[in-house]
C-alpha cells in the first residue's frame, strides 16, 4: 500500500495535506479504496459547513457497499472536489491527488487532533 | 472465486460488455444423471421432454408449496443422460433431494398426488454422479468478442464451423486431447458460452484464454452483469417463500406437459393474483447505489423492498429488483404487470428517491 510520508493520517483512513494558510487537504487512504472497492458515488457536504473531528463530511459508496467519511480536523469546509461528481474512480486511481474530497479551513480554537504520522498509519494497517 | 481481480469491478464489468470475461463458475455443481427423463420431467418446472439432445434450458425445481428449491439449467446430454448445473449454496439440498425423490418416484408414490403416468411405462434404473465423479470445473465465457476468442484457442476446429455455440445448444470440442462441453448458455446478458472443462487441462485452458485477450473477472461483475440483465439470483429473489411466477418467470412452468411437483400450488397461485410480483427499478441521473433491504413506499405506504440493488456502469445510473405487494395500484382494466411500468414508487435507503418503475428484464433493451 501507498502511504506517502508528507501526509498525516486518521485511524478512519482518512490522510490530510497541509496546504498553508490554515487549508488542510482531506482524503482517503490507497489502504481504505482498495478496501471500498469501486468508487462509483461521492457526496461532500456543501462549502461553508462546520465540521468537527470524528464527523461525517460525506459519503463514499463502492460497487459493494457504503461508507461515511470521517473529519479528520475540526473547522469549516472550504471547497469540494467537485470532480468526484462525474468522475468517482478518481478515488481509486489517484487517492491521494485527483481523487482528494474536500479541503477544510482549521476552526480557530481547535487544534490539530492527534493525527498519524505515516510510518504509524502503516504501521496500523500492516 | 474471488470478489474481484486486481483490476477492479468496473473494469472487470466493462471487459464482459465489451470484449470478453472468463469467471470461474465451479461453485455451480454439476450432477449428471442417467435413465432420468420421466422423473426430471416430475420433478422439474419446463419440458425435459422437450430437450434435443445437445440443447439446454434454464427451469427450476420447487417445494410442494410452489416455492423455488433451486433454479437450474438442464442438458439433455443424449436421449439417457441430463447434465443439472446446480447453484452452490443448494446444491446439498438438491441432491438430498434429487436422492429422496428418485425413490418415490421409482415407487409410484406420486401417482396417488399426481396424474397417472400412461400405462406401459416402465421404471428405470436411475444412476446419478456428480462433478467429484466426473472431475471437471465450470468456466464462463462471456461478452460480445467470444466467438472470435474462442476461435483464436481452438483455431482449427472453431474457424472450420465458423460458429459458436448457438443460445441454449451444446457442443463438445475437443482440447490437448480432452473434450471440453460448451453451453450456449450464460448470466451476464451477453453472447458467450458456459464450459465444463475436465480438470487434467483447466488451467491450460484458463491461460490459453487470457492469452488470447480474456479478462479474468469476479463475483462483483458478475453480480452487476446479472443484475442489468434483470437475472434473478437464488437466496434474492428467487427461494423459500417466493414462487416462478412472483419472479415473472412463468414461462420456466410448463403447465401442458402434465403432472410436475408443485403444479398443484402453482395452478392455485394462477387463479387468484399473486401476492407480490418483482419488477425492475431504476432512478436516471443518479449513480448512488440502490441496496438490498431497501423499503419501497407509494403514496407514504409501505408496497414492497428491494431484493437485489447497485449502480449500473452500462446505463451511469441506481437499478435495482425488488418484489412489489400486488394489493396496491389500481389494475384498471389492464393487468397489473402492465400497469406497474412507469409508475413512481419512492425507495427509502440511506435517503429517499424517486424510482421509476420498469420490467426486471428491460435494463439493458434499448
Amino acid at each position: 500500500m501507498n502511504t506517502p510520508e508528507d501526509l498525516s493520517y486518521t485511524k478512519d483512513h482518512e490522510w490530510v495535506r497541509d496546504a498553508g494558510a490554515g487549508i488542510y487537504r482531506v482524503g482517503i487512504t490507497d489502504y481504505a479504496q482498495d478496501a471500498l472497492g469501486d468508487v462509483v458515488f461521492v457526496e461532500i457536504k456543501p462549502t461553508g459547513t462546520e465540521v468537527v473531528v470524528g464527523d461525517a463530511f460525506g459519503e463514499a459508496e463502492s460497487t459493494k457497499s457504503v461508507s461515511d467519511l470521517y473529519s479528520p480536523i475540526s473547522g469549516t469546509i472550504k471547497s469540494v472536489n467537485e470532480k468526484l461528481a462525474e468522475q468517482p474512480e478518481l478515488v481509486n486511481s489517484d487517492p491521494y491527488g485527483e481523487g482528494w474530497m474536500c479541503e477544510i479551513e482549521l476552526g480557530k480554537d481547535s487544534p490539530k487532533e492527534e493525527l498519524l504520522t505515516a510510518s504509524q498509519y502503516s504501521e496500523l494497517i500492516s | 472465486m474471488p470478489l474481484s481481480y486486481p483490476a477492479g469491478t468496473l473494469a472487470e464489468h466493462k471487459a464482459c460488455r465489451n470484449n470478453v470475461a472468463v469467471f470461474d463458475v465451479s461453485h455451480l455443481r454439476r450432477i449428471y444423471l442417467k435413465g432420468a427423463s420421466d422423473f426430471l420431467q416430475w420433478r422439474l418446472t419446463n419440458n425435459v421432454k422437450m430437450l434435443e439432445p445437445m440443447r439446454a434450458h434454464y427451469t427450476h425445481m420447487l417445494f410442494e408449496d410452489g416455492s423455488v428449491l433451486d433454479d437450474l439449467i438442464c442438458i439433455c446430454l443424449s436421449p439417457n443422460e441430463h447434465l443439472l448445473i446446480v447453484n452452490a449454496g443448494n446444491y446439498e439440498a438438491v441432491l438430498e433431494d434429487l436422492k429422496v425423490r428418485m425413490k418415490e418416484f421409482q415407487s409410484g408414490k406420486f401417482l396417488e398426488v399426481g396424474q397417472k403416468r400412461g400405462t406401459g411405462a416402465k421404471l428405470k434404473t436411475i444412476e446419478l454422479e456428480t462433478d467429484s465423479d466426473r472431475q471437471n470445473v465450470f468456466l464462463a465465457v462471456q461478452g460480445p468478442k467470444t466467438s472470435e476468442l474462442l476461435s483464436e484457442v481452438f483455431s482449427k476446429e472453431l474457424l472450420k464451423s465458423k460458429q459458436l455455440v448457438k443460445k441454449n445448444h451444446a457442443q463438445t470440442f475437443s482440447y490437448r486431447g480432452e473434450e471440453i462441453l460448451m453451453l450456449g448458455t450464460g448470466y451476464t446478458g451477453e453472447a458467450g458460452v458456459e464450459c465444463v472443462v475436465p480438470e487434467g487441462v483447466a488451467k491450460e485452458f484458463l491461460s490459453d484464454l487470457v492469452s488470447a485477450g480474456a479478462s479474468l473477472a469476479g463475483l462483483s461483475a458478475r453480480d452487476i452483469l446479472r443484475l442489468e440483465a434483470g437475472y434473478p439470483l437464488y437466496g434474492n429473489e428467487l427461494g423459500v417463500g417466493i414462487t416462478p411466477l412472483q419472479a415473472q418467470l412463468g414461462w420456466v412452468v410448463d403447465f401442458e406437459k402434465g403432472d410436475f411437483l408443485g403444479r398443484e400450488a402453482l395452478q392455485k397461485e394462477l387463479e387468484v393474483k399473486p401476492s407480490q410480483l418483482l419488477f425492475g427499478f431504476k432512478i436516471e441521473n443518479d449513480r448512488r447505489p440502490i441496496r438490498n433491504g431497501d423499503e419501497i413506499f407509494f403514496e407514504d405506504k409501505l408496497v414492497g423492498r428491494v431484493t437485489s440493488g447497485n449502480y449500473s456502469p452500462t446505463l451511469s445510473c441506481a437499478i435495482a429488483l425488488g418484489f412489489l405487494n400486488t394489493g396496491f395500484l389500481k389494475t384498471a382494466g389492464g393487468s397489473f404487470e402492465a400497469s406497474a411500468l412507469g409508475q413512481e414508487v419512492e425507495i427509502r435507503g440511506r435517503q429517499n428517491r424517486k424510482a421509476m418503475i420498469c420490467s426486471p428484464t428491460g435494463f439493458l433493451r434499448k
